[in-house]
């Protein structure tokens, strides 16, 4: 993973990261609070049931208050009367009354009529619900309800249903009605369906939130990365061109001079010798001095050449160090300026690999050439110094000044790269550069660590 | 002719054509006697401890051992050897640098053959040779005398091994030069750098970051 895309992936995760959070946290909580009043709604259903059915009861009880007020416990003309009445009754299309007594035995039961009779205490539900004992025991306990699964005779579906059930003591019998409560569960769980939904539905109101936002996140990361990267290009190109302009410049002019200025030289030497042939041939006597006119004509062609690699590298970096080669630079530049150079260097030499050397020598040129160019100073100090943190060259001009941005644009229009570029040559070998400019004058000052320094403990035999 | 001497010349330079050239000129004339030819300083110093030449003419920029450094082991193994530089340079830094490290003449390649015969005798003879353009630079570098003039090669070696505590003896055998010489170079040093004592030295040498506290 490269780093612009690890700097993407840092912007977008914890994005991603939040929202999800977020979105747990806002369906987690909205599900609670759901499913309490959901609760609370089936809670209050069933209370509304369990009202239902103690009216019911109540009903019945007093339907058959009559009889059984006046009736003695075996009195089985007034039980039958009882019966009677409670099998007639019925509400709705699946309300009716049971009764059983405490035995377990049906004595009424008008949709199933098959139970009447028959003993049915051990009756159990497919939950295992021992049905006609709970209910007994209900009742006796002063009348309660009960949970249970029943046939509905309207469907004939085994569904949940709930009793209530109180005795009429006086002759063991317990009496009840029950409803179906499959319109409860029905409307529970069309809630239960519909808070699913709503989950649902936030999950795609966030997921729409998100996606665009994520992407919009990438794509403007995509769209800075690529504009960066063009930037780049576009200054690395501009750079390569300006190699590539200097580069050529530089070609043609030592093309030029070899042509124009070695070539013709050449050629003239050439005709100097054919003349003196043809005079040796034909026993002219003044062929010796047109010879000696030939030599003279290479000599100048040998100077011409010194001079053209003098200018392309100075040898003397190579050969005498940068003291010498600082020397030769201020030399020619007092004598090309007039402006005197005053050069205090170390009296050592090879302290710094090749490299540094080359840096620091073309900072000296670089700064002389700005200050031919615009300081108009007359006196320039030139001091190197090392000591135990490095090498210091301070070059200080007592001229004008200069105006930092201003004069680094000019510099850069004439072609020259001026201050960034001594900058750059030094931060290389982990030096700096230090300008400080004034009215009175410009002091620029080149460090080069000592780490960079050669070791001096070669064989000093083989020097 | 018979009243001179003959003058024995060892040539150095690495450039096979400018050899050969030099020597078939000089080769022209009855006093002088090439007592050898070589492209390289080293051999050249095993030569020379053979043949004991009058007049080394040396090239300044040879690969291997410059020009430059063997005009110092000339001077300490052959003491009475004179150094004729003969160099395509005319930078007065590379001719001011000659000298400082006992060459006696400094000729231009591009002069004249009779020039350089003329340059060859006079060093000979025990003078000095500077060729037409040469010496003028020299003449106006005389009046700037360095406070401070820079060390030689040898010399540097000689003050880093002093400084870091060797006797005469040990920079002597380590160098694999007599002890006097030794005693010459660090007496040349103390009066370039302007230091009287061993001590001093040491101290100059770690202050100016030559030796010792690597960072």
């Amino acid at each position: 993973m490269s780093l612009k895309q690890k700097i993407l992936a840092l912007a977008t995760l914890p994005l991603i990261i939040a929202i999800m959070a977020i979105t747990a946290l806002v369906t987690s909580q909205s599900r609670d609070l759901a499913q309490n009043s959901i609760a609370t709604f089936e809670e209050n259903m069933l209370e509304a049931k369990r009202k239902e059915l103690r009216n019911y009861v109540n009903l019945a009880l007093s339907a058959i208050d009559q009889i059984y007020a006046n009736a003695g416990p075996d009195d089985v003309v007034a039980q039958d009367q009882v019966k009677t009445i409670l099998s007639a009754l019925s509400y709705g299309e699946d309300g009716y009354f049971f009764v059983y007594d405490y035995a377990g035995n049906n004595l009424v039961h008008p949709r199933q009529t098959f139970r009447i009779g028959r003993n049915w205490i051990d009756l159990a539900d497919p939950d295992g619900d021992l049905v006609i004992k709970n209910l007994i025991d209900r009742a006796r306990e002063g009348g309660g309800f009960h949970a249970y699964k029943w046939e509905k005779p309207s469907s004939t579906e085994i569904i949940d249903k709930m009793s209530y059930s109180v005795v009429l003591d006086k002759w063991e019998w317990m009496l009840g009605t029950g409803v179906y409560l499959d319109d409860v569960i029905a409307q529970t769980a069309a809630a239960n369906a519909e808070l699913k939904s709503r989950i649902n539905h936030t999950f795609i109101i966030v997921a729409l939130i998100t996606v665009p936002a994520v992407i919009a996140v990438f794509l403007t990361g995509i769209v800075l990365n690529l504009r960066e990267r063009r930037l780049a290009d576009d200054k690395l190109k501009e750079l390569t061109q300006r190699i590539i302009d200097t580069q050529e410049e530089e070609r043609a002019r030592i093309a030029r001079e070899l042509h124009d200025g070695i070539s013709q030289n050449m050629v003239g030497v050439r005709y100097v010798f054919d003349l003196a042939i043809r005079k040796v041939r034909d026993g002219t006597p003044d062929a010796l001095s047109t010879m000696e006119r030939g030599a003279e004509g290479l000599n100048n062609a040998i100077k011409e050449v010194r001079r053209i690699s003098h200018d392309l590298r100075p040898g003397l970096l190579d050969d005498l160090g940068l003291t010498a080669a600082l020397e030769g630079l201020t030399n020619n530049f007092t004598e090309r300026t007039g402006i005197s150079v005053d050069l205090v260097s170390v009296p050592f030499k090879n302290l710094l690999p090749a490299d540094a050397k080359t840096a620091l020598y073309r900072v000296a040129q670089e700064a002389f050439t700005n200050i031919e160019r615009h300081a108009r100073a007359s006196h320039v100090d030139l001091r190197i110094t090392s000591n135990r943190t490095g090498l210091q060259m301070v070059i200080a001009d007592d001229g004008h000044g200069f105006d930092a941005n201003s004069d680094a644009q000019r510099l850069r229009t004439t072609g020259s790269l001026g201050l960034r570029n001594m900058q750059e040559r030094l931060e290389h070998f982990g030096g700096e550069l230090d300008v400080r400019t004034s009215a009175s004058g410009t002091i620029l000052t080149a460090r080069l660590p000592k780490s960079i320094y050669l070791s001096q403990n070669q064989e000093p035999a083989h020097i | 002719m018979s009243n001179r001497r003959l003058i024995k010349v060892l040539l150095v330079d690495d450039h096979p054509l400018v050899l050969e050239g030099i020597q078939a000129i000089i080769e022209t004339y009855n006093h002088i006697e090439i007592v050898g030819a070589t492209c390289s300083a080293r051999k050249a110093l095993d030569i020379a401890t053979r043949t004991e030449p009058d007049v080394v003419m040396m090239d300044i920029n040879m690969p291997d051992l410059n020009g430059l450094d063997a005009i110092e082991l000339f001077k300490e193994q052959l003491p009475h050897t004179r150094l004729l530089m003969l160099s395509m340079h005319d930078s007065r830094e590379y001719i001011s640098t000659s000298v400082m490290y006992g060459a006696s003449g400094y000729v231009l390649k591009d002069v004249s053959t009779n020039e350089i015969i003329a340059a060859i005798e006079a060093v000979a003879a025990g003078g000095t040779y500077f060729s037409s353009g040469v010496s003028d630079v020299l003449m106006r570098m005389k009046d700037i005398q360095k406070p401070c003039g820079p060390l030689t090669t040898r010399e540097q070696a000689v003050l880093l091994l002093v400084a870091e505590g060797k006797s005469s003896k040990d920079v002597a055998s380590k160098l694999e030069i007599s002890a006097r010489t030794v005693e010459t170079h660090r007496k040349n040093i103390k009066k370039k750098l302007g230091i009287a004592t061993t001590a001093g030295l040491t101290r100059y040498a770690i202050e100016s970051g030559l030796i010792g506290q690597e960072i």
